[in-house]
């Protein structure tokens, strides 16, 4: 168990560690590109539109280190380090979605940090780690 | 969970993020119907630009995103059924059933004011 996960992020640990085993079908990315315009194996809310604002936000560019908090697959934050030259930190609590998600940045030639699992209310990095931190709908 | 992401920035930095709320000014019934509609996120006590401001974060903006918030729930629910047999294949019928289940929730939600979605952006002075 993580330290200071909740009863309820281990319940989501196991269901969205489920979701996330199963690797990138045709079908599911055509869904995705219709409906949020990118395939980065997201099932949220969170649009290429939302993205880019996120991106404008963080002021995000290649002198910034940007920390995905509840990252999934790896949306959004290796699309904005892909699209800024940010690098990036993944976290989140399934393993399975990290795995993803550093297999992907590998292939996007994304500068990835690296990927930590950690629940959103314990994220083991030192103070003053990072220039920029997003995080989209995070259910805890 | 704020009050850790803002000792992670260093002085100038920036946090965004979008997050499902309530819709402010509900009744006591219509904000338990809020919640359970929606994801824990809406259980929240404060607004978020309260909540930011407690961790200490200036020049907070919170904008409503929920037209579009709408539109994407639509469109992932429309998309799975028009693919249903495939998604079915790939995910399983349970799971397929679970997600339209959600979607379809967020989306009465949505639609009898109950729900909201911001996207939240402040800085570390």
């Amino acid at each position: 168990m993580e330290r200071g996960s909740s009863k309820y992020e281990r319940e989501k640990r196991a269901e969205f560690g489920e979701r996330y085993a199963i690797g990138h079908r045709d079908v599911l990315d055509a869904i995705e590109r219709a409906v949020i315009g990118a395939d980065w194996g997201a099932n949220g809310y969170t649009t290429v539109r939302e993205a880019n604002e996120l991106a404008e936000r963080l002021r995000l560019d290649a002198s910034k280190r940007l920390l995905d908090v509840g990252t999934g697959r790896g949306w959004p934050g290796l699309y904005l380090a892909k699209k800024t030259g940010c690098e990036v930190v993944l976290t989140d609590l399934p393993i399975e979605g990290l795995r993803h998600g550093l297999t992907r940045a590998h292939q996007e030639q994304v500068a990835t940090l690296g990927a930590v699992v950690s629940s959103a209310r314990w994220l083991p990095f030192r103070d003053r780690s990072f220039d920029a931190l997003c995080h989209s709908d995070v259910l805890c | 969970m704020l009050r850790a992401c803002r000792r992670l920035l260093r002085s100038g930095g920036s946090i965004a993020y979008t997050t499902i709320v309530a819709a402010a000014g509900l009744d006591d019934a219509r904000r338990r119907e809020a919640i359970r509609l929606g994801p824990p996120a809406v259980e929240a006590t404060a607004p978020d630009d309260v909540l930011m401001e407690r961790a200490g974060f200036v020049e907070i903006d919170v904008t409503d995103v929920t037209p579009s918030f709408l539109d994407t729930a639509r469109a992932w629910s429309s998309e799975f059924s028009r693919h249903e047999s495939g998604v079915k294949e790939v995910l399983g019928e349970p799971e397929w059933e679970e997600r339209q289940g959600s979607r379809a929730r967020i989306i009465t939600g949505i639609r009898d004011g109950l729900l909201r979605r911001v996207l939240v952006s402040a800085r570390v002075p």
